[in-house]
Order: structure tokens, then C-alpha cells, then sequence
């Protein structure tokens, strides 16, 4: 096995392990409690749309 | 029809899979096994990887023994192009729509992979490699609030996307005529600085993937957008999968 391989064989199975893991735990209450966060209800379009009309 | 109202409910992340709306209806409207979880997505996600990556083997396989895997790279590219309109279109089918999706790109990546693989030994496990690198490190930075999104972060890159998709298309359009953008090809300075942004903006979807998920599991959204999570999370990761192969294609035949 070359050094490439090994690398970056590795570099996947510790990625994949972060994911599996820290994917399924929620983020910090930094990330929870912001006020700017994204409002997911609204859609891209219809925002565009309500601000353009404003203007 | 409280149900069917949840389907129109949730937007788009900025990549080709997310739609709005479906966070009104909240995880009183239904019983705990039908409500998504942060879990059960990530579980999805590995489920769909698996499935993606049995095809890409099997295919990969039939190019090294010989075999025209013509069939299976067009057929791949154009069912799942297909089953992600589905997808898109109708969330609620997305438990049966993903994992189609996921074994037909699975196809289509074997094959280029197995291609790039011929002219640039090595390529493609370095390819994986930081695309996976990419999503834990961007994983990490998004659970620890070091990338905040925010309806800017959202325009930016939506409006990204789209510029990439556009050009994408008027190259494609071109071929038909025997031309093209000459530097999304090269490999010359403005061909790699070219794929350097998309490879970050593919990347930088990722976190409004996360973030989509992060909300949508935390407002009790109903089951079938675990699907729907993990499939954007795949179309995402099969972007920056092949734009980083695509890249370090172009910095290997410089050498």
C-alpha cells in the first residue's frame, strides 16, 4: 500500500467517523440562539418577490 | 390534508434540492415516530452512501474488465437526473426517490471515476478523500458555530449556484455546436482559479444543507424529510466530489 493511499485512505475513515458522530448531535447554543438565523419557512423566491415589491 | 399541507413547507438550501415551508406544522401534528430526527438523517445519508458506492463499484468493475460502460454512465446521469426532480417535486416520495437516485448516480460516478482512475492513478481516492475532509471539517465548523448562515450567507450562495448551473448550461448548449468556454476546461491559470470557486461554493452549500437539517429535525418536521436531508446532502456531496476530481485533474495534467 503506497502512502497515498494511506493518507487518504485514512483521511475517510476518520471524516466518516466525525460525521456518523458529531452528525447526529445538535449544534452549540451559539449556532441555536442567534437572531440572524435562516428562515427556512420562507422560501428564497417568495422573499426576493415581498422585497422587490417593497422597493 | 394537514399532511399533504407539510409538503410545501421546506425551501431550498441553495444547491439543487430544498423548497420552503413545512416548519409551521410542528411535532404535536404528529406521533414521535413520524417526526425527524438528526439521527435518523445521518443514518439515511450512510445508507444512501452505501448504496451509491455498490453501484460506483460494480461499474468501476465492468470498465477494468473491459465491458462498454457507456450504458450505465448515460443511464445513471439521466435516471438520476430524473429521480431527483422527483425528489424536488415531491418530498413526500423521497424514501422511495432517494435511494433510486443514490444507486443511479452511484453508476454514473463508478464510471468517470473508474476514467479519471486510467489517466491519473491515485486520483480518485485523493478525490474522496477531501470530499469527506470537506464535510467533517465543515461539519465540525457549522455544530460549533464558527459558520453562522444567514439569509445573506443563503443569497450568496443561492445566486452562486445559479451562475455556476447557468454557465454550466450555455456550455453545455455550446458543445452542441463544437464549441465551448474555453476556461472551464483548461488547466491554465483561470481554468484551476475556476474550479477553486466552484469547489468552494459546492462546499459552502454543505453548511446550508446543515443548517436545513439542523431546523427542520429541531421543529418536529414530519419523517419524510429525513429522506429528503440526506438526499441534498448527496447531490451536494456528489458536486464537490467531482468538481475536486475535475480540479485535481487539471493540476495533474499540468504536470
Amino acid at each position: 500500500m503506497d502512502f497515498n493511499t494511506l493518507f487518504f485512505g485514512l483521511m475517510i475513515i476518520g471524516s466518516l467517523a466525525v460525521f456518523f458522530y458529531f452528525g447526529k448531535f445538535r449544534a452549540s447554543s451559539k449556532q441555536r440562539n442567534r437572531t440572524d438565523k435562516i428562515d427556512w419557512t420562507v422560501s428564497l423566491w417568495s422573499k426576493l418577490r415581498s422585497k422587490k415589491k417593497k422597493d | 390534508m394537514a399532511r399533504h399541507r407539510a409538503l410545501q413547507m421546506f425551501g431550498r438550501s441553495g444547491n439543487p434540492a430544498f423548497r420552503s415551508k413545512a416548519f409551521t406544522q410542528r411535532s404535536s401534528d404528529f406521533s414521535t415516530s413520524e417526526v425527524m430526527t438528526l439521527s435518523g438523517t445521518v443514518n439515511k445519508t450512510g445508507f444512501y452512501l452505501l448504496l451509491c458506492f455498490m453501484t460506483a463499484a460494480w461499474t468501476w468493475n465492468q470498465l477494468y474488465s473491459g465491458a462498454d460502460v457507456g450504458i450505465y454512465l448515460w443511464g445513471g446521469l439521466g435516471g438520476g437526473f430524473i429521480a431527483a426532480l422527483v425528489t424536488i417535486f415531491k418530498p413526500t416520495l423521497a424514501p422511495y426517490s432517494a435511494p433510486i437516485y443514490a444507486l443511479l448516480e452511484g453508476f454514473m460516478i463508478g464510471g468517470i471515476s473508474a476514467i479519471f482512475e486510467s489517466m491519473y492513478p491515485g486520483i480518485v481516492i485523493q478525490a474522496v478523500g477531501l470530499t469527506f475532509g470537506t464535510l467533517a471539517a465543515l461539519l465540525m465548523a457549522y455544530k460549533t458555530g464558527l459558520i453562522k448562515p444567514t439569509e445573506n450567507f443563503r443569497l450568496m450562495i443561492f445566486a452562486a449556484t445559479g451562475g455556476i448551473a447557468l454557465l454550466y448550461f450555455v456550455n453545455f448548449i455550446m458543445m452542441f455546436f463544437g464549441s465551448s468556454i474555453g476556461f472551464i476546461h483548461s488547466n491554465g491559470f483561470f481554468g484551476i482559479l475556476f474550479s477553486l470557486v466552484v469547489v468552494a461554493i459546492a462546499a459552502l452549500n454543505l453548511v446550508l444543507d446543515f443548517d436545513f437539517i439542523e431546523e427542520a429535525s429541531e421543529h418536529g418536521a414530519p419523517k419524510y424529510l429525513e429522506a429528503y436531508g440526506a438526499f441534498s446532502l448527496l447531490v451536494t456531496l456528489i458536486w464537490l466530489y467531482l468538481e475536486i476530481l475535475r480540479l485535481l485533474a487539471k493540476l495533474q495534467s499540468r504536470n
